[in-house]
């Protein structure tokens, strides 16, 4: 049997998984390994199910105080300085308009913008989607950008500064599929609001599949706009 | 450990959010710190692989695949994997069962075992020694060879009472 093949095989699996969590894999397996790990996500699933629950058996272990040189030199190490004034802080005005496809290139509504950090991706988002109630207007700008390598797309939310947290309670993101209209959950707007979530692969084909984007509450969709390719816009 | 928080906490600093990086050192520092001093037990060096860890998390953020499970373990694979290689390179462990105490005292405690029940419920179902292979091999990262010695049972007997002992595990937990 192909040494490949006998690596996909469950209980295989299974016994290699738990090896690699109580470290009981030589260093050459190990690598190897994690190497099987990262282009097999059930294998990732597994392992990271094991280590789930064992993590619990460092939870009775008590704390102890880090000496406070450790963070100075990780600061130092880093340049982190928490002290500094935050960096491009800056406000977008934008407009509404009547046609729903138009408004990625002229809507502008006043958003309370977060700091920009260092991402690596495109710097243009390559989807976009105005996310509007009826009889309420636009309340949120979804951007999807586009990783620069794979593994690395990002999602960033803007919402109305009316928007109070709890607007955000029990909302989930759906996107709708051009080609079927398949609906597919992503995640909470509360784990992806106010910064660039991390997109999985499946997540990032399903924006960029989809006709549609769709803010639910349960089976409600409370929010929806057109997601609108960028990408291709001339400017 | 609040799981949503650290899986917040590590999306930010997959973005170089300095501030998560920080809340997540605060938050997570004091555990990591106490782990590390349980295979390390040199506090100093203990220190300088608290901060390899958190350069780690630092630099690799991104590669925490939150689809897949919680930010929480990934981090203490990291700790653990880091402060094994640092063993390795000294060749230094725990000389012998009688220096881990703890262990039994934390299998006595009624507070820290019982706060994850499956997890406790299904250990104490297993006979001392597969669980103390467990246990030690999860914390200090002892091999199959070290555990042999230690706990007085030949190579074979070793392997697979631990491979017993991790399928009766995983029938328990449903895994």
């Amino acid at each position: 049997m192909s040494k490949y093949l006998r690596y996909q095989k469950k209980a295989v699996q299974e016994h290699l998984a738990q090896q690699y969590v109580l470290n009981h894999l030589s260093s050459l397996s190990t690598r190897r390994f994690e190497k099987l790990m990262y282009n097999d996500p059930s294998l990732r699933r597994l392992v990271n199910s094991w280590q789930e629950n064992l993590t619990v058996i460092v939870d009775v272990i008590p704390e102890e105080k880090p000496p406070k040189g450790v963070w100075r030199a990780l600061a130092a190490q880093h340049n982190i300085d928490l002290q500094a004034p935050e960096k491009n802080k800056w406000r977008i005005w934008v407009w509404p308009s009547s046609f729903a496809f138009a408004l990625s290139a002229l809507i502008v509504v006043s958003f309370e913008l977060y700091r920009l950090p260092e991402i690596n991706t495109q710097l243009s988002p390559s989807y976009i989607a105005v996310m509007s109630k009826k009889d309420d207007g636009i309340r949120f700008v979804i951007n999807a950008y586009a990783g620069l390598t794979p593994g690395n797309s990002k999602l960033k939310i803007q919402w109305d500064k009316n928007i109070v947290p709890e607007d955000l309670d029990g909302l989930t993101l759906w996107s709708i599929e051009r080609e079927t209209g398949n609906a597919k959950e992503i995640d909470k707007i509360k784990i992806l609001a106010g910064h660039q979530h991390l997109l999985s692969k499946q997540d990032w084909l399903s924006i960029k599949g989809s006709k549609f984007l769709e803010l639910r509450r349960g089976n409600n969709v409370v929010y929806k706009g057109e997601c609108i390719q960028l990408a291709s816009w001339k400017s | 450990m609040n799981p949503d928080e650290i899986n917040l906490l590590i999306v930010n600093i997959s973005l170089k959010n300095q501030k998560a990086f920080k809340q997540l050192y605060d938050l997570c520092g004091p555990k990591l710190y106490g782990l590390l001093i349980k295979i390390i037990i040199d506090q100093d060096l203990a220190a300088d692989t608290l901060q390899e860890v958190f350069t780690k998390i630092w630099l690799n953020a991104e590669k925490c695949d939150l689809s897949l499970g919680n930010g929480w373990p990934w981090i203490c694979q990291l700790a653990r994997n880091t402060a094994f290689d640092k063993l390795r390179k000294m060749g230094k462990y725990p000389s012998s069962i009688e220096e881990i105490n703890w262990l039994e005292e934390g299998e006595s405690s009624n507070d820290q075992w019982q706060s994850n029940i499956d997890l406790n419920k299904c250990l104490g179902k297993l006979p001392s020694k597969p669980r103390k292979a467990i246990v030690l091999s999860y914390i200090y990262g002892f091999s199959h060879a070290q555990l042999s010695e230690k706990l007085a049972l030949p190579l074979g007997t070793l392997k697979s009472t631990i491979r017993r002992a991790m399928k009766e595990l995983q029938l328990c937990l449903n895994i």
